[in-house]
């Protein structure tokens, strides 16, 4: 516990309701008195040495007056556990507001038993070695105030490997891909570490984003594909000069397969995104990534027309000056215009989907 | 300046993950090192271009760097296309990024249908001398079976990074069947990688300078 406790400290945290260390000992607990569902194990045989991070204490923000109502909606939905009021939260303008919402709210809208604990599975995952070699190159996300020391930042690498780990362990048939531990990173760092972020980024792993982490990547270049169906339909004029240069539409596969947070450098702004897309179809993102390539759509008809400017342009989006609230709405409209059947027709591609 | 260009090539890097792919190739546009937990892996295909004067003439360099992940490949073999030279990188302090090499040449010639397309294998990191593991006359001869020019070059140093590059560029120069054609002769859309000389603005993201001159928007 000693480890924990220094890494409190790093960075001064305001106030955390409920941090993973209260999670872990609630499970103790419940074990101990509850044996019947067989999945919960005493701590110490969890491989999970995953504890919390610390560092998202930053944007524990004040609320602004104007967002008053809106905190005082996700609260009681919180308390209520009504996952549909949280969810159209989530989706609409402002989403979830700060880190402390958002730490009650994603394991109820991803549907996390928080006292559910792993059990130990001690035959490594084929993959293991990449994602070794891609923990120490992960960049963690710019956080207003904080700078992050070199020892901290070593161990959040450190606990994102024990979390992607775990998880592959836990389900060897999946297939780890570049760009997945940086999806991890953010429940780890929102969540707080602990066993939430582990449960969290398993429910993404195996809900959301399984598609790239079967054999292949083929179903996702099928999906990217329908990020051009959308354009075609919705914005023409973009649509025929991205077509014109053959420009392939995997310039927005890191946006889809990390949620953004490859491209991203502000914690909020992936937050927010996070809301977002675990609130709604696994295929929001290439919504997003549509409307976010419709959004710059002067800049991009601006530009030189030429394959390696457009392409350059289009793989810095996410980096650039959006107002993320306007792309979300237009893409939550265009999700409710164009349901993933129809989007199929159209694009004349087949997904298999269940 | 732009007028000046002489042509405009394009180049691949490809090689297993963490050989360095990403890290020559900033170290030749930004001429700048990043420690690896200010990188990051590369998903997809990353790009960026520099103007390279080679005996007092002007060439457009782009490079396209691609995810060394295997589930990527199919991806990213979409960008061989039009593509006159490719460096193949392996890293020289883990022998299965040089065993790996014979994949990638496959890779290579299945997307790649050009034979005279230039290939250059390189050797990255030779500042860990210590832990080397694939020697210097073992890199080359391998080269030479495939073919292909050899360097050794450490991006963390910056010996012989642009010396690499340029003997990749300069072989291109000396082939001029690669390039010196109005148009790619498989494909439908012919302007795309072709040797479009002039109006040469190159994208806020595309992070190269003019002149060979290191670009200043690096953070070290």
């Amino acid at each position: 516990m000693s480890y924990l406790n220094n890494g409190k400290h790093l960075i001064s945290e305001p106030r955390v309701s409920e941090d993973a260390s209260d999670t872990v000992s609630k499970s103790d607990r419940s074990n101990s008195t509850n044996t019947s569902q067989g999945v919960r194990v005493p701590r110490r045989q969890s491989t999970a040495s995953i504890r919390p991070v610390s560092v998202a204490s930053s944007i524990f923000s004040v609320i602004p007056f104007s967002c008053q109502d809106r905190y005082s909606k996700i609260v009681s939905a919180i308390e209520l556990r009504d996952v549909q009021a949280l969810r159209e939260l989530a989706i609409s303008d402002g989403g979830l507001l700060n880190t402390n919402l958002r730490r009650k709210a994603w394991p109820l809208l991803l549907n996390v038993d928080s006292f559910y604990m792993y059990k130990h599975h001690d035959t490594p995952h084929r993959d293991e070695h990449q994602v070794d070699i891609d923990l120490t190159r992960t960049n963690l996300p710019r956080m207003a105030g904080c700078v992050l020391s070199s020892e901290l930042r070593k161990r959040v690498q450190k606990q994102l490997g024990n979390v992607v780990k775990t998880i592959l362990r836990a389900h060897p048939w999946l297939s780890y891909y570049q760009g997945f531990h940086e999806l991890a990173m953010v429940f780890l760092i929102i969540l707080n570490g602990g066993n939430d972020s582990l449960r969290a980024t398993e429910s993404a792993a195996l809900f959301f984003v399984r598609d790239a982490m079967g054999d292949n990547l083929e179903t996702i270049r099928t999906q990217l594909s329908l990020i051009y169906t959308l354009l075609e339909n919705e914005d023409p004029e973009l649509h025929t000069l991205l077509d014109q240069l053959a420009i392939p539409p995997f310039f927005a596969i890191s946006w889809v397969l990390s949620w953004f947070a490859h491209d991203l450098v502000d914690l909020n702004d992936m937050a927010r995104l996070y809301d977002f897309f675990m609130s709604s179809s696994p295929l929001a993102p290439i919504y997003v990534a549509a409307s976010l390539v419709s959004h710059n759509r002067s800049k991009i008809l601006g530009s030189e027309p030429e394959f390696a400017v457009v392409h350059a342009l289009l793989v810095g989006l996410p980096q650039g000056n959006n107002d993320w609230a306007e792309i979300l709405a237009r893409s939550s409209e265009w999700m409710e215009e164009y349901p993933l059947a129809r989007l199929q027709e159209l694009g004349n591609v087949k997904l298999n989907k269940k | 300046m732009n007028k000046n260009i002489e042509a405009t090539f394009k180049l691949l890097f490809i090689g297993d993950s963490g050989v360095g792919k990403s890290s020559i190739l900033l170290r030749f546009t930004d001429n700048c090192f990043l420690p690896p937990e200010d990188t990051g892996a590369t998903i997809g295909v990353d790009f960026k271009v520099k103007v390279q004067r080679i005996q007092d003439k002007k060439y457009k360099v782009t490079i396209w760097d691609t995810a060394g992940q295997e589930r990527f490949r199919t991806l990213t073999s979409s960008y061989y296309r039009g593509a006159q030279g490719v460096m193949l990188v392996y890293d020289v302090t883990d022998r299965s990024t040089f065993t790996e090499l014979e994949k990638w040449f496959d890779e290579l010639n299945t997307f790649c249908a050009d034979p005279n397309i230039v290939k250059m294998v390189v050797g990255n990191k030779i500042d860990m001398a210590a832990e080397r593991q694939v020697s210097k006359e073992e890199g080359d001869t391998y080269a030479k079976n495939h073919g292909a020019l050899y360097y050794e070059c450490s991006a963390k140093t910056s010996l012989d990074v642009d010396q690499a590059i340029k003997a990749l560029v300069s072989e291109i120069i000396q082939r001029p069947t690669l390039w010196k054609k109005s148009a790619p002769s498989s494909s439908g859309s012919s302007n795309l990688f072709s040797n479009s000389n002039g109006n040469t603005r190159v994208g806020s993201n595309g992070g190269g300078g003019a002149d060979g001159e290191p670009f200043s928007n690096c953070a070290c």
